[in-house]
């Protein structure tokens, strides 16, 4: 079918009705039945009845005229048997067609389609520019014959009697070579027009659906007064009454159906057990909605409301218990009511302003006299189970899982759309996929959709012209996280490819281990490297003072911002089995632990001295640190390491190093028989080993290289003396004699810093202080001026 | 048709037509009074509870009767605009011949 009869019946009523929409209003009908009423008075009252009837006639013409435009202009149905496209064209659709348009190319058929909400509400969403899309479209008639097939297949697969603008607007955007290559330019495939499509169809049908019934004026006349209830409690059926009901994806409705049988039968008290951010409290308000409409006979019309921990503590006082008793007896009497106790281990004594009332609830939950919903994590409720067996078990557990990640997007859109009612801005379709996308990767601690929507919410802050777009998204993130998710700006892109350059500055040579960290830091800014795993993880084995905790120092400070963003753990702290609970503690007992740290500074370098000292049990847990990026906490809950770069250092084999440096020999490729020979002296477990991206042998520095460590040093010195424009320089043979006293066999350049600052500083204190270095002098020190090391 | 049928439906579900009808002799709000011990507490109970009941009765007849009222306007109202569309057109020109008459 691809004829278009823009003559027919149908097209030409539609235009009409466009144009004479205005006279179709209510206003008509008043004006008309008030000529009716008037001439009806006059013919009556027999004053002049020529003037009366001239009056009926002319109101009951606006009368003929307001049922016409209302009845039959604005009530063009499809046809159901259509033989062209006239006949199932949406009305508006089809009035903006013009008598030019029987032959239309398929961008004219855009442009028409463009005018319309529908196709807005595409572009809209998927940020598409209309007239960029036009051009980019065909101007050959006879391309179009193609694209009314698919779009009437499209029409017929989304159910819809009509075939309307957002139809056609999508099957153009899909079918199209050229809009196509437009479409991959901006990370959008044909899919995800399909399911902006999908978005769209929902939002029709919503639009179309008559207004819920919920029960009239009489509605609650049977059923007792709760003035209690709505004092300490907040009603959710009055609220979704009062807002007509709402707009959403419901993605537990089996479990809805669950819920509403074990209510039904009788059974006091519902569980729902599930993580935070899946969806129960959202489930709870979907139940009152469908109890609202009065669809399930065994619980018609039930209202639920909430009663919070915290409004009943603060309202109680001391009569916590009999302000419960009032609540729960109201309850009962109103013989309508479903308590919904949300965050219930609150109730029974869990938890930060907790209160425990369970011997009030576990009497009425056990004789089944009132229907009561509560909402545990899996944690909570196994906590409950452990401390009060008899509570767990007079409720039914519901689990509630996370729901598919198609049924978690079109919870999205939806939410979206309440949003940006409330917030008066545009959510964006890739918005929505990157908000899915990063909460899955960086807020592994909550469920979806919970978490997705919370991510959404964060970045109204970050709208640009009043869109959230995937930018605004990866901000939110950035900014509540301190991660970085974005594309790298110009400034970060000019520190990632000079990285070795600026670390250098710092620190003297050991560039294969230099190269290797900043080769990892851009893979993942570059987006080629994997979010589910660290940014890199490294093993440095090397003797003392040859800089493997100041590379891991320079890092934090030149590409992580400061040496502070450096979490270090000295794990020769950690050789006991015990210390374990230490490394996992999530605050609970006041102490800090690495599960903590990374909670707080995720974007960081986790840096592990001395590695080789802890107990096992704790090298088991790197594993799943360095395997997945994440930590679990004793509640179960994860700590994400896929923003940091884990570094751990290790003396272990620096004898053998030494020895080949010694033999004039370099470290080339000897990183796999060294590591054979720790694994093979049980220093480490393979499986440990074959986890580290990559590791990286430190020779011994020469005296060269200390030479620059220590005017490195003198460097720092002077940055310190800037701010009283003082500096100091030393002779060759000064710096000579703190390298030869900086140096130690054993400990490597270790003891340098602390030989500066007695050599250089206090010299410099004590001309400072006796005024023999003044502001812009610049000290030279030779090797008698120095101080004693 | 169908549209007269929604409209009159509308008034129904407004008045809670259905819900009244099923709970015509219910007590008022469920205020009740229980049955104590002795005979002079069980005749109280039973006569708070009737008073109870009669007021429940009397509000939810008189809300069922407006109800009927509204229900029947609009389906004779509807009825007559089904009836009179297409005389409308003969009126007009009555009214017209009238006017030149």
């Amino acid at each position: 079918m691809n004829e278009l009869h823009l003559t027919s019946l149908r097209a030409r009523k539609a235009r009409l009705a466009v144009k004479v929409s205005l006279t179709g209003g209510k206003g008509t009908l008043v004006v008309a039945l008030l000529m009716i009423a008037v001439s009806i008075l006059l013919i009556r009252t027999a004053g002049d009845q020529h003037w009366g009837y001239a009056l009926m006639a002319l109101g009951l013409l606006a009368a003929i005229w307001y049922l016409w435009v209302r009845r039959d202009l604005e009530n063009l149905p499809p046809s159901a048997t259509p033989k062209s496209l006239d006949d199932i064209l949406e009305p508006k659709f089809l009035a903006s067609f013009k008598q030019s348009d029987t032959q239309l190319s398929p961008q004219r058929a855009w442009q028409l389609a463009a005018a319309q909400w529908q196709t807005r509400f595409l572009c809209n969403r998927l940020m598409l520019a209309p007239d960029i899309i036009a051009q980019s479209l065909s101007t050959v008639l006879a391309d179009m014959t193609q694209v009314w097939q698919q779009a009437q297949q499209l029409q017929a697969v989304s159910g819809s009697p009509e075939l309307n603008a957002g139809t056609v607007a999508t099957t153009l955007l899909i079918t199209s070579e050229p809009v196509k290559a437009l479409l991959t330019q901006m990370k959008l495939k044909p899919e995800d027009v399909m399911e902006v499509y999908g978005w769209l169809k929902r939002l029709e049908r919503y639009m179309k659906q008559p207004k819920p019934y919920f029960g009239g004026i009489g509605r609650d006349w049977a059923t007792g007064y709760t003035p209690y209830l709505e004092r300490f409690g907040q009603n959710i059926s009055n609220t979704i009454e009062l807002g007509g009901g709402h707009f959403h994806t419901l993605a537990h409705n089996d479990v809805l159906d669950t819920i509403i049988y074990n209510l039904g039968q009788g059974n006091g008290g519902v569980a729902l057990v599930g993580e935070t951010g899946v969806g129960k409290t959202s489930l709870v308000y979907a139940l009152a909605e469908r109890l609202l409409e009065g669809r399930d006979k065994s619980l018609q019309h039930y209202q639920i409301v909430s009663l919070s921990a915290s409004v009943i503590i603060s309202s109680a006082k001391d009569k916590l218990e009999s302000l419960l008793l009032t609540l729960l007896s109201e309850a009962i009497r109103a013989g309508n009511m479903i308590v919904f106790l949300d965050e219930a281990h609150l109730f029974f004594g869990e938890g930060t302003g907790a209160l425990n009332v369970a011997q009030v609830l576990q009497p009425i939950l056990q004789k089944h006299q009132l229907k009561i919903i509560a909402t545990f994590t899996p944690n909570e409720f196994q906590g409950l189970r452990t401390a009060n067996n008899a509570v767990t078990t007079s409720f039914t557990a519901v689990t509630i899982n996370e729901p598919s990640p198609e049924v978690t997007l079109n919870i999205l859109e939806d939410t979206a759309l309440t949003f940006e009612l409330q917030n008066k801005n545009t959510i964006s379709y890739q918005a929505l996929r990157e908000a899915y996308r990063l909460s899955g990767e960086y807020m592994q601690e909550d469920a979806y959709p919970g978490k997705a929507i919370s991510l959404l919410q964060q970045a109204a802050a970050y709208a640009e012209q009043g869109i959230i777009t995937d930018r605004s998204i990866s901000l939110a993130i950035e900014k509540t996280r301190g991660i970085k998710v974005g594309t790298a700006g110009a400034i970060e892109v000019d520190t990632l490819l000079n990285l070795e350059e600026r670390i250098h500055s710092r620190m003297i040579n050991q560039s294969q281990a230099v190269n290797a960290v900043s080769a990892a830091l851009r893979r993942t800014r570059a987006g080629v490297a994997t979010t589910k795993r660290p940014v890199g993880g490294f093993l440095f084995l090397g003797p003392t003072g040859v800089g493997k905790t100041e590379l891991a120092r320079s890092l934090a400070a030149t590409y992580f911002g400061d040496e502070k963003q450096m979490i270090r753990l000295d794990m020769s702290e950690y050789q006991q089995a015990s210390d374990v609970e230490r490394l996992l503690s999530d605050g609970s007992d006041a102490s800090k632990s690495l599960i903590m740290s990374i909670r707080e500074q995720p974007f960081s370098v986790v840096l592990l001295d001395e590695i080789e000292k802890s107990h096992p049990n704790i090298l088991n847990l790197l594993l799943q640190m360095l395997d997945e990026g994440k930590l679990t906490d004793k509640n179960g809950r994860p700590a994400l390491f896929n923003s940091a770069i884990i570094i751990a250092t290790s003396n272990a084999g620096s004898a053998d190093i030494t020895e080949r440096i010694a033999a004039g020999q370099n470290l080339d490729n000897f990183e796999r028989p060294l590591v054979d020979k720790l694994i093979s002296q049980g220093l480490f477990k393979p499986e440990l080993i074959n986890r580290f991206d990559e590791i990286v042998l430190f020779r011994p520095l020469n005296q060269q290289e200390l030479g620059q460590v220590a005017t490195l040093m003198i460097k720092e010195v002077n940055t310190t003396l800037a701010t009283q424009n003082i500096a100091v320089q030393l002779t060759d043979r000064a710096l000579a004699l703190i390298v030869q006293k900086g140096y130690d066999p054993q400990f490597g350049a270790r003891s340098m810093r602390r030989v500066v600052q007695k050599m250089v500083e206090d010299t410099m204190a004590t001309r400072i202080l006796r005024g023999e270095a003044k502001p812009g002098q610049i000290v030279t020190l030779d090797i008698n001026d120095l101080g004693a090391a | 048709m169908q549209d007269v049928r929604k409209r009159t439906l509308g008034v129904t579900h407004a008045f809670s037509v259905a819900i009244l009808l099923k709970t015509l002799f219910a007590p008022w709000r469920r205020i009740t009074t229980p049955a104590g011990k002795g005979i002079d507490a069980k005749l109280r109970a039973m006569i708070d509870n009737f008073v109870s009941r009669v007021v429940g009765f009397t509000v939810r007849i008189g809300v069922l009767l407006i109800a009927l009222l509204l229900a029947g306007g609009t389906l004779l109202l509807y009825s007559l605009i089904m009836i009179a569309w297409p005389l409308m057109p003969i009126a007009v020109i009555f009214c017209l011949v009238k006017v030149v008459i």
